[in-house]
């Protein structure tokens, strides 16, 4: 393959690059300059072609497990939710509801008036319309700023009640729990209290009726649980 | 509104007609696209991360982007297994290096052959992709060592030619000949017929 007439210069030396191009170990700068040339170079993109599927392989060859059922769980809620978003049955898209929610002062770094902040300013909440026909869906739960960014979980709601699962929660403090808020008419009322599995996760059930809640919440509480948010919320589902 | 094919439909569908759906935002058709390749794309992240929450969160965030069209598949550049199992890879290396990265372990020697993990629940999907990734970790096995290392901690452990070069004391010329020598080798092996269509459902 080498000696070729009329490659561009330097062939040689970029031709020998292309194996570690094609696993990946090149450093950016170098892969750049390798794009570029491949752009000119035919015999070498004929080469990289070849070598690729060797590359192909090399995943398939690792010991093969079956992911965590909640993996796939967590993916559909994410996907049916943002497809029932993006198909515009909502009254508004996903971007102005943030700035308009008062619920979002909250999701800037928290300070020790956080929670006493959503109490007061909660009285602005729940002028939204309710979307009408939607009685048996799953909704997004989005981790706060205080909260870390894979931290994940979705809202099933069923026959007025819900059930919140979690993954990736923040491991507790051995005297702390997880508390569930539902947020009504501006105020917070506790609902129930969880700690997490060995492996992060979690389901809690909210009961209902959560017909006329605006949102649900989890904080991090001492044991037994609160009656007011001692911390800013780590997470949250917007029910309007 | 496209007419969407119903549920069984979908999974007779090959994996670029599925993608064209995801990539139109169908739910079922995601769910069908991870049913065939979340089983390697976990097990690679695994591989690569070593830790199970990770691998999961690597998992979950590649198949988002690909459901959030960040990344976008383009048949001229290969298979979609292919192309989604970059994608977990790439984001299993960046993982890797924001997590603080431990000295890479070069007396292991179990390149190509892990600890059995804790078998979940078998189906037949995770049956046959057991299959071939035994008898291509056979064939890898059979790479001098020397080609097979630098070519694990390329893939596997993300390290770029020169890192791997300075870590084994050896110039990068030879690093690259290694790399070269030992994908070629793997080439020559996909003659003897590893089987492509090991995903059910996909290429019937």
């Amino acid at each position: 393959m080498s000696d070729h007439v009329g490659e561009p210069t330097g062939h040689e030396r970029y031709r020998g690059d292309l194996a570690a191009y094609a696993l990946g170990a090149m450093e950016e700068r170098e892969a750049a300059e390798l794009q570029r040339h491949l752009a000119d170079c035919e015999a070498c993109r004929m080469e990289l072609r070849w070598l690729e599927p060797a590359v192909d392989l090399l995943p398939r060859s690792v010991e093969q497990l079956e992911p965590p059922a909640g993996l796939r769980k967590r993916l559909m809620a994410t996907v049916r939710a943002e497809a029932r978003d993006a198909s515009g049955a909502g009254i508004e898209t996903a971007e102005p509801r943030r700035w308009r929610d008062w619920g979002t002062l909250l999701w800037r770094p928290a300070t020790a008036v956080a929670a006493a902040a959503l109490l007061i300013v909660g009285a602005a909440g729940g002028y939204l319309l309710h979307e009408p026909g939607e009685s048996s869906l799953v909704i997004t739960a989005r981790p706060s700023s205080v909260a870390p960014s894979n931290l994940a979980g979705t809202l099933e709601r069923e026959d007025g009640s819900a059930i919140l699962t979690m993954s990736r929660l923040p491991a507790l403090p051995p005297n702390d729990v997880y508390e569930v808020w539902v947020k009504r008419d501006g105020t917070l009322e506790p609902s129930s209290l969880f700690v997490p599995r060995h492996d992060r996760t979690a389901e809690a059930a909210v009961p209902g009726p959560l017909d006329d809640a605006d949102a649900v919440l989890v904080t991090r509480e001492p044991r037994g649980g609160s009656q007011h948010p001692t911390s800013p919320p780590l997470l949250r589902a917007a029910l309007r | 509104m496209r007419s969407k094919p119903h549920p069984g439909a979908l999974e007779r569908l090959a994996d670029e007609d599925l993608m064209s759906l995801v990539d139109g935002k169908d739910p079922d058709a995601f769910g069908v696209f991870y049913d065939r390749h979340g089983g390697a794309a976990y097990s690679l992240a695994h591989r690569i991360v070593g830790d199970p929450g990770m691998a999961e969160d690597v998992t979950q965030e590649a198949f988002l982007s690909i459901w959030r069209s960040k990344a976008r598949f383009d048949a001229a550049r290969g298979s979609v297994r292919a192309w989604a199992l970059g994608i977990v890879r790439n984001r299993a290396i960046d993982a890797l290096r924001s997590a603080s990265r431990p000295a890479p372990k070069l007396d292991r020697d179990d390149e190509w052959v892990l600890e059995s993990q804790p078998a979940g629940e078998r189906t037949e999907a995770e049956a046959i992709r057991r299959e071939t990734a035994g008898r291509l970790r056979q064939a890898l096995g059979v790479l001098p060592r020397e080609q097979s290392q630098v070519i694990e901690l390329a893939y596997f452990g993300g390290f770029s030619h020169s890192e791997i070069a300075d870590m084994l004391g050896a110039p990068l010329g030879t690093i690259k000949g290694r790399m070269r020598l030992g994908l070629e080798k793997i080439r020559d092996t996909l003659a003897e017929g590893i089987p492509e269509d090991d995903v059910p459902g996909a290429y019937l």
